[in-house]
C-alpha cells in the first residue's frame, strides 16, 4: 500500500525531489533537526558558564599583601586558561571532534558520541566567549568596581553583583551570534558520526543518489532555525535596552 | 612583560610535549590495546554479538530506512542507538556471519573518514561496508578472501559524447576531467585513462555522480552496483563496463571487497573466515545473486 502511493509521486525535477524525499524521510529530518538544536542548547548554555568562568578567572588581579597560596593557585589557574584558550581558538572545530572523541575511546572512555559533540561545542563555545566576557567586564567603567569595593563589598561580591550584570547585558549580542554559529557548526560534529541536520542529509542523499536535493532541504531548515532565533534574540535585547532608560543612576548623572 | 610571555609559551610548549610523549609511549600504547582486545573478544564469546561496523549510506551496499520492512519481505537490522534500521549486501552478509555463529548482530552507523578510526577504538570490531581490499589499508587493518567481487565501471553524462565509449583507449584526445571517492582504491587507477585531468575527488560516492551531471567532471570512476544504482535515480548519467581485454590494470585490488578486522586482532578475523567458509562463500555466482537483490529492494528501486 505504502510502496503503491509512493510510486505515484515519480520525482522528475530537483523541487519534486526535495517534496518527495522530505515526505519520505520526515521522521530523520525531525529527529536531525531536534538533535541539532539540542547539542547547540546545550552546548552554547555549559559553553557560556565555562567561558564565564575562564573570563573571570583572566580578570582576577593579584596584589602584593596577597598570601603566597593564593598567588601561587591563581597563577596556575591562569596558566591552564591560557592554554585552554590558546588551544581551542586556535584549532579547527572539526578537527577537535575528531581528536577529542577518538582520543578518549582510545584511552578506554566510553563515551557516547552525542555527548563528545556536546563536550566539544562546550570546549570550543567556552574559549571563544571567555574573549567576549573578558571584553565585557573590561567594558564597565572602572569606578563601578572600585565604588563597590569602597562600600566595603568583596572583590567576589563587587564582580558578582556590580560588574558582570553590566558586562552581561553588553555580551548579549555577542551571546546571540555564538549561539547562531553553534547552530551551524554542529554540522561539522557528523565527522564523530552524530546523526544530526547534515548527517541526515547525507544519508538520505546516499540512499537515492540525490545529495544536492537533501543539502536544499536542510538548507531551509538551517536558515528557518536561525531566522527564527535571531528574531528572538532582537526581541530580549530590544527588551533590555528599554530597561536600561529607566535606570534611575542614568537620570542622575544627566541631570548633573 | 615579554620574558613573562616567553615563559608561558614554553610551558604551554612543554606540557604539549608531555601530551605527545604519553600517547607515543610503546609500552602504554601496547598495553591498552592488549586489554581492549581481550575485552572486545571476551565480550563477543560471552555475550555473542557481531558488531558491524558501516556507512548505511551506501546503497546497495548499506543503506538507512525508516521501517523494518523489506520489499522482498526480509527484515532490515536496527541501527545501534537510533530508532533506524539498515539493510543492503552488507548487511545480509552480517546476518549470514550472525546466524552461523548464533549471534546477535548490533550494526554501528558510521562516517566514511573514521570509520577505522572508530573499529581501532573500540565502537565496533569488523567494518562490512562494501571496502574493497588494498595494500595500504592491509597495512593496518586485518582482512578477509573477498566476500564481494565488484567490478568497475565509468560513469558519464549522456549527451556528453562519450556514452558511445567501449575501450579505455577511446578516451585517447578526449581530454576527459575524471572523479572518484576520496581515500579508496579507485583513487590510484584514475591516472590510466588517456590524456586524463585528475579532478577534486570526493568523499562520497553520491558527490562524484553530482560532479558529474552537472559537468565539474565528465568521468567518474566507481564500481558497477553503485554506478547503477546512481543511475536509477539520475536519468542523466550512463554507465559503461569497458571491454575486458581494454580496460583499468587493477594492481591494487579494489574489486575485492573483504570484511575487515583490527590489525592485531586476527584470530576474530580468522573466526570469520571460518564462517565464510563454511557457508562457501566464495562463489561469484552466488555474491552476485546476493547483489541483484539487494540492488532490487534497495530504496531508489523502491519509489
Amino acid at each position: 500500500m505504502r510502496y503503491g502511493m509512493l510510486a505515484s509521486v515519480n520525482p522528475t525535477n530537483f523541487m519534486e525531489w526535495m517534496i518527495f524525499l522530505t515526505r519520505k524521510y520526515a521522521n530523520l529530518f525531525w529527529q536531525g533537526t531536534w538533535l541539532t538544536l539540542y547539542v547547540a542548547v546545550v552546548g552554547t548554555i555549559l559553553g557560556f558558564l565555562l567561558g564565564y568562568l575562564v573570563g573571570i578567572i583572566e580578570d582576577i588581579k593579584l596584589h602584593k599583601e596577597d598570601s603566597v597560596i593564593k598567588k601561587v593557585l591563581v597563577r596556575i589557574l591562569k596558566l591552564i586558561s591560557i592554554i585552554y584558550v590558546e588551544m581551542f581558538r586556535d584549532t579547527p572545530m572539526i578537527v577537535q571532534a575528531m581528536v577529542i572523541f577518538f582520543g578518549l575511546r582510545q584511552s578506554n572512555v566510553e563515551i557516547g558520541v552525542v555527548t563528545a559533540g556536546i563536550l566539544v561545542t562546550v570546549l570550543n563555545t567556552g574559549a571563544y566567549m571567555s574573549e567576549t566576557v573578558r571584553a565585557g567586564i573590561k567594558s564597565i567603567d572602572a569606578g563601578q568596581r572600585e565604588g563597590a569595593l569602597a562600600l566595603g563589598m568583596s572583590p567576589m561580591l563587587a564582580m558578582f553583583a556590580v560588574v558582570l550584570p553590566q558586562a552581561f547585558k553588553n555580551i548579549i549580542p555577542e551571546m546571540a551570534n555564538t549561539f547562531l554559529t553553534n547552530l551551524k557548526m554542529t554540522s561539522v560534529l557528523n565527522v564523530i558520526g552524530v546523526s544530526e541536520l547534515f548527517m541526515t542529509a547525507k544519508t538520505v542523499g546516499g540512499n537515492y543518489y540525490k545529495y544536492f536535493e537533501s543539502y536544499l532541504i536542510i538548507a531551509v531548515i538551517y536558515f528557518v532555525l536561525c531566522f527564527l532565533f535571531n528574531r528572538i534574540f532582537l526581541l530580549i535585547e530590544r527588551k533590555l535596552s528599554l530597561k536600561s532608560d529607566y535606570v534611575l543612576a542614568v537620570e542622575y548623572m544627566d541631570n548633573q | 612583560m615579554k620574558k613573562r610571555l616567553l615563559s608561558v609559551m614554553m610551558t604551554a610548549a612543554m606540557t604539549m610535549g608531555l601530551f605527545t610523549g604519553c600517547g607515543n609511549s610503546d609500552n602504554g600504547e601496547a598495553d591498552t590495546k592488549d586489554v581492549e582486545i581481550q575485552a572486545a573478544t571476551e565480550d563477543s564469546s560471552s555475550k555473542g554479538v557481531l558488531r558491524v561496523g558501516m556507512e548505511c549510506a551506501y546503497a546497495p551496499f548499506n543503506w538507512t530506512q525508516e521501517t523494518e520492512d523489506v520489499s522482498n519481505g526480509e527484515k532490515a537490522v536496527p541501527i545501534y542507538g537510533t530508532s533506524y534500521y539498515a539493510y543492503g549486501y552488507d548487511v545480509m552478509m552480517a546476518q549470514k556471519i550472525a546466524d552461523a555463529l548464533g549471534w546477535d548482530l548490533e550494526i554501528h552507523k558510521v562516517e566514511w573518514d573514521s570509520i577505522g578510526l572508530a573499529m581501532d577504538s573500540g565502537q565496533y570490531d569488523c567494518i562490512i561496508a562494501g571496502m574493497g581490499k588494498t595494500p595500504e589499508r592491509e597495512a593496518a587493518y586485518a582482512f578477509t578472501e573477498p566476500y564481494y567481487y565488484r567490478d568497475n565501471c565509468v560513469t558519464v553524462k549522456k549527451g556528453s559524447g562519450l556514452e558511445d565509449i567501449k575501450k579505455l583507449s577511446e578516451f585517447e584526445g578526449k581530454n576527459v576531467t575524471v572523479t572518484t571517492q576520496l581515500g579508496t582504491g579507485w583513487v590510484s587507477l584514475t591516472d590510466q585513462i588517456p590524456d586524463v585531468t585528475l579532478g577534486a575527488n570526493y568523499e562520497t560516492t553520491a558527490e562524484c555522480f553530482m560532479a558529474v551531471s552537472n559537468g565539474v567532471a565528465d568521468v567518474a570512476l566507481i564500481d558497477l552496483p553503485t554506478s547503477e544504482s546512481a543511475a536509477m535515480t539520475n536519468g542523466d548519467l550512463v554507465v559503461i563496463v569497458l571491454d575486458e581485454d581494454d580496460t583499468f590494470d587493477d594492481p591494487t585490488g579494489m574489486t575485492n571487497v573483504c570484511i575487515a578486522a583490527r590489525k592485531d586482532d586476527t584470530e576474530f578475523r580468522d573466526q570469520i573466515q571460518s564462517v565464510l567458509d563454511s557457508i562457501g562463500w566464495n562463489d561469484k555466482a552466488a555474491m552476485d545473486e546476493m547483489m541483484s537483490e539487494a540492488i532490487k529492494v534497495q530504496p531508489a528501486a523502491n519509489n
